[in-house]
């Protein structure tokens, strides 16, 4: 309780928001017009932004995003830019709060007049300012927000490249029920739609309808996880899935732990990260964790050459979210080469003509004009020692 | 010798009536000189905010009237800021009448000031806190588990207000809005000011114990605080949902409860100007911080702020405002 | 009832005793300063989190070895607990809630700052016997739950004690019933504040570390931590001692038990239903803030 909005306010769903998109405005691009006004395009220049958290529990993965896409811009410009033009990238603070990003993202559309949206992280925060971008008709390119609600025709200007969590859980329980032929499984989730679409990827991933899932919901902040894990260890089920904060995550593992429950476990792509394994590691030994983006140590040669090229950029080593940052500019940049001109409709008609545009970073991309979800793959890897080792690479639900 | 003052004493409150009426009658030309010259001059973006420091403005007067006036410390604000956009937000979805909501915001704004007010009647210092911040939390809670109708804490859409031309999330159209409440705020809580009512609010403030021996009804002054500071602030959240157009519970929690009060402090409790200042801090500052690339210290400037002000500046920003035209007008002298 | 159900029941009774132990040393914290400065601190839990982020970054961070690091959190959260009376409370004007307000200013400022000065990710910090399990009965009892627990009570006898068996808990209650009197008999008041409230500090950094060993550091951990004891607090009354010690247990636990039964959105609507209840039930004399100065 207390101040726990603060500390996170991981996702809900909202019919309304669907229900408002409906009525906002057209749906999809009427093709590619070189003689549109669009804002944000000078003679030297073209204006992208973005927000992602800076400040708050989830600037971590704000502020890595963030320098990634802004290592890969400086690139881009020492380069010479787009078709001439220099990106000038703006990139502001949402809190990771549906309300600060509100705020933010009229700034960048109303005040700073951008000309697409490049990239975001957080799905509660981005989630919160696609009626604006849908209403302003403005292009948004590959945030990370998982969700359900987004990557379909229903928000076309959203070009999505974050696996929903239906999918993601759907193929991590699939790998766990053919790996290891589980049979009772519980989840602990965040309350609303992130922890629904992981109980429903569950249930997919499952297969079979006479092997139920129990799903706990978690609200953010509780000071003792020792009533929840008690619940947990009476369901004793051989794998418990979580889908919650970082924090949450090994705080009730560890409390889990000292109560001598210790299922196999298996969360979302959160865990992936080396701030979470220093922290909590030692609980979370053996946890199959989803990839979303590629191992740092890959042998790909585009993983190799992006690390090469980040480090070269900023004299330090990526992390997995200035991976992600580095990608969705990428991807930006890839759509305004390909564009036609600089103006919106042509950037959306260029989005929708890319197909399996390979990254190193993300499964292989591919839009279209009714297609707005671009990646529908994951890969898993698992916690062992002090680090991540890859057991399944980038594999899409059949 | 003796006849110069005596004519001059004479004089003089005339010479200050009159000069207050010129000063009264120059600030009303500025403001609306600057009213006009906001949309005319400034940008979309600055016109946005500028009704967002209208609308927080209504929102403080309302927490004025019962922390300033009443004394009643209020950790709930923000929930009756809630209750009003929240009314707007769901009378798209649930069919509710444009012209049937200032009428039930103004009843549910009255219903929540008393469920509030009632439990909290025999409490003060700390319980009287931690109790209005429960109900906030209850109401955080209520938006948190009613995923279906509110969309939780992703918040909703609001659908903007339609009237022929007129749409509330309209640039122009959201700064008339906005001016109309806060004129209307502003003035009643003038009128409060000089009436009975507002009288017996401070006496309350400054003692229960005198007031009750002079026939003050003091439970009765103490929710009628709560009610008239819901009602300002369920309106002002009913304006807020129409011209931001998004809802989420964030805006209506524990921290904007405290950013109220520091609104109100920080202006000068129990004044008007200082409600305006105030809101003007709290709306405008972060922007200022944002800005100039560093939206993370403007919590650090606002805790310090808070500290100082009331250590250093108990009257706030009114307060030092008259301290500085009196140490002009002494050195004047 | 099924063994199996026996043992979860003891386990959950356990987890939320030993919080409670916890809220018991922080309330005994903010009891002894609103006996001697009729104040409320909001920052209360704040003051034990940047002493505990502070050893942590010390000794994870910056390679410290751990005892320098501990000692020298201590030293920030009794340093934080003594300036907040000197440089704050002690200014503060005679006005209704300016103590709760201040506090909110001093809160948001600490959590600001120890972010910016910390970081934003939680961190797993030292284990405090967390890592200590034995096994009776299928209750599985952990060293750091039993550790709270009797400290919790350790800290509500020896607070007991201290208040009514020394001649140090008779110049405390001396110097809150009338500091000027106390200080005519020579006593010295404000030095005693400054104590209790340096005091105050150390149970919150003893109880910020154990919570942290239970959860983990960041700057927000503590802060609904906090609340609850406020709230217990409120509903045993600042002015006594037994009715709030005893209220920061049976609060740990009916949280606990709510949380287990109904699940985790219960615990605010469990809370609120209690107080609204108490309010609406107890005498309204037990509500009285005898020794409030305010009016």
């Amino acid at each position: 309780m207390g101040f726990r909005s603060v500390l996170t306010c991981f996702g809900t769903g909202s019919l309304m928001v669907l229900a408002m998109l409906a009525v906002a405005g057209p749906a999809g691009a009427a093709g590619c017009n070189p003689n549109e006004k669009s804002p944000g395009v000078t003679a030297t220049t073209v204006r992208l932004g973005a927000t992602m958290p800076l400040t708050g529990s989830a600037a971590a993965g704000g502020l890595g995003a963030g320098a990634g896409a802004k290592a890969y811009y400086a690139m881009v410009n020492a380069a010479g830019g787009v078709h001439g033009h220099k990106i000038d990238f703006t990139l502001l603070d949402d809190e990771y709060s549906p309300a600060a990003a509100e705020r933010q993202m009229r700034v960048l559309i109303e005040r700073d007049h951008v000309f697409a949206i490049a990239g975001g992280e957080g799905t509660p925060n981005f989630l919160a300012v696609v009626p604006l971008i849908e209403r302003e008709g403005v292009p948004a390119i590959g945030p990370y927000a998982p969700s359900s609600e987004l990557g379909t025709m229903k928000t076309p200007h959203v070009f999505m490249t974050a696996v929903n969590y239906i999918t993601e859980f759907a193929i991590m329980t699939r790998y766990v029920r053919e790996s290891d032929y589980a049979r009772s499984f519980s989840l602990v989730g965040v309350q609303g739609n992130v922890g629904d679409d992981a109980k429903a990827g569950m249930e997919q991933g499952i297969g079979n309808p006479s092997i139920k899932v129990d799903y706990i919901p978690e609200i953010p902040g509780t000071p003792d996880f020792t009533p929840i894990a008690t619940q947990l260890r009476r369901e004793n089920a051989e794998w418990t899935f979580l889908i919650l904060t970082n924090t949450d995550t090994g705080e009730l593992l560890e409390a889990m732990h000292r109560i001598g429950y210790n299922p196999r476990t298996a969360a979302w792509a959160g865990m992936n990260d080396p701030g979470y394994i220093k922290a909590f590691g030692p609980v979370s030994q053996d946890m199959i964790v989803a990839e979303e983006t590629a191992a740092l140590d890959s042998s790909d040669p585009l993983v190799q050459q992006f690390v090469t090229q980040f480090t070269k950029e900023t004299e330090r080593a990526p992390g997995k979210f200035e991976e992600l940052g580095w990608v969705q500019a990428e991807l930006v940049v890839k759509a305004l080469q390909d564009a036609k001109a600089l103006t919106r409709s042509c950037l959306m008609d260029s989005l929708e003509q890319i197909r399996d545009f390979k990254t190193g970073l993300l499964p292989p991309i591919t839009f279209g004009p009714d297609r707005r979800q671009g990646v529908n793959a994951v890969g898993l890897v698992q916690i062992k020692g002090g680090k991540v080792v890859e057991i399944v690479p980038f594999r899409a639900l059949d | 010798m003796r006849l110069v003052p005596d004519l001059a004493v004479p004089h003089r409150p005339f010479q200050r009536a009159a000069g207050r009426r010129h000063g009264a009658l120059f600030s009303a030309v500025a403001l609306t000189a600057a009213w006009l010259a906001i949309p005319v001059l400034l940008g979309q973006y600055e016109v946005f905010i500028a009704a967002q420091v209208m609308i927080y403005a209504v929102a403080t007067l309302g927490l004025d009237i019962v922390y300033g006036r009443a004394g009643q410390l209020s950790l709930a604000h923000a929930s009756f800021f809630g209750l009003g956009a929240y009314t707007a937000a769901l009378s798209g979805p649930l069919g509710i009448p444009l012209w049937v909501q200032p009428e039930l915001v103004v009843l549910l704004a009255i219903a929540g000031g008393i469920i509030v007010a009632v439990p909290t009647l025999r409490l003060s210092g700390l319980r009287l806190a931690l109790v209005t911040l429960l109900f906030g939390e209850l109401f955080d809670w209520a938006i948190d588990h009613s995923l279906a109708l509110t969309g939780g804490s992703q918040g909703m859409t609001v659908a903007p207000m339609t009237i022929g031309p007129f749409n509330s999330q309209g640039t122009v159209d959201a700064y008339l809005l906005a001016s109309i409440i806060a004129l209307g705020a502003t003035l009643l809580t003038r009128q409060l000011a000089r009436s009975q009512l507002g009288r017996r609010m401070l006496a309350v403030r400054d003692s229960e114990l005198a007031s009750a021996s002079l026939g003050v009804p003091i439970v009765h002054t103490k929710i009628t605080a709560f009610i008239l500071s819901a009602v300002f602030a369920g309106a002002a959240g009913w304006v807020y949902a129409y011209v931001v157009g998004f809802v989420s519970p964030t805006t209506f929690n524990l921290f904007a409860s405290v950013y109220f009060l520091v609104a109100v402090i920080l202006g000068g409790a129990g004044r008007i100007t200082g409600a305006w200042l105030g809101s003007a801090y709290i709306v405008l500052v972060p922007e200022v911080f944002n800005l100039v690339g560093y939206p993370n210290l403007f919590p650090v400037l606002g805790g310090g702020v808070l500290i100082a002000i009331a250590l250093f500046l108990p009257g706030g920003l009114v307060e030092g405002a008259a301290l500085i035209r009196a140490q002009l007008g002494l050195h004047r002298r | 009832m099924p063994a199996a159900a026996l043992a979860d029941a003891a386990q959950v009774t356990l987890s939320g005793l030993a919080t409670g132990g916890l809220y018991a040393v922080l309330m005994l914290g903010v009891i002894l300063v609103f006996q001697v400065s009729k104040n409320i601190n909001f920052a209360y839990g704040q003051t034990g989190m940047v002493g505990v982020f502070l050893s942590y970054f010390l000794y994870a961070v910056a390679g410290i070895p751990v005892v320098a690091a501990l000692l020298a959190g201590l030293a920030l959260a009794l340093l934080v607990a003594s300036l907040t009376d000197r440089l704050i409370i002690r200014n503060i004007p005679a006005r209704e809630g300016f103590d709760l307000v201040v506090t909110l200013g001093e809160l948001l400022l600490l959590t600001s700052l120890a972010q910016l000065a910390f970081g934003t990710n939680a961190q797993s910090y030292l284990k405090l016997l967390t890592n200590w399990t034995t096994v009776r009965g299928g209750v599985f009892i952990n060293a750091n739950d039993i550790l709270c627990l009797l400290l919790g009570i350790a800290v509500t006898l020896g607070g007991h004690i201290v208040l009514t068996r020394t001649s140090l808990g008779t110049s405390l209650r001396a110097s809150a019933a009338d500091a000027a009197i106390a200080k005519s008999a020579g006593i010295n008041v404000l030095g005693l504040r400054t104590a209790v409230w340096t005091v105050s500090g150390l149970l919150a950094w003893v109880a910020a570390s154990l919570f942290a060993a239970r959860l983990s550091v960041n700057a927000f951990y503590m802060t609904p931590i906090v609340i609850n004891v406020f709230i217990a607090g409120m509903i045993g009354g600042l002015d006594r001692y037994w009715p709030p010690m005893i209220a920061a247990f049976t609060i740990a636990l009916y949280q606990s038990w709510a949380i287990y039964l109904f699940g985790e959105a219960a615990g605010t609507p469990a809370v609120f239903i209690l107080v609204i209840l108490l309010l609406s039930l107890v005498p309204k004399r037990y509500l009285e803030e005898r020794h409030e100065a305010r009016a």
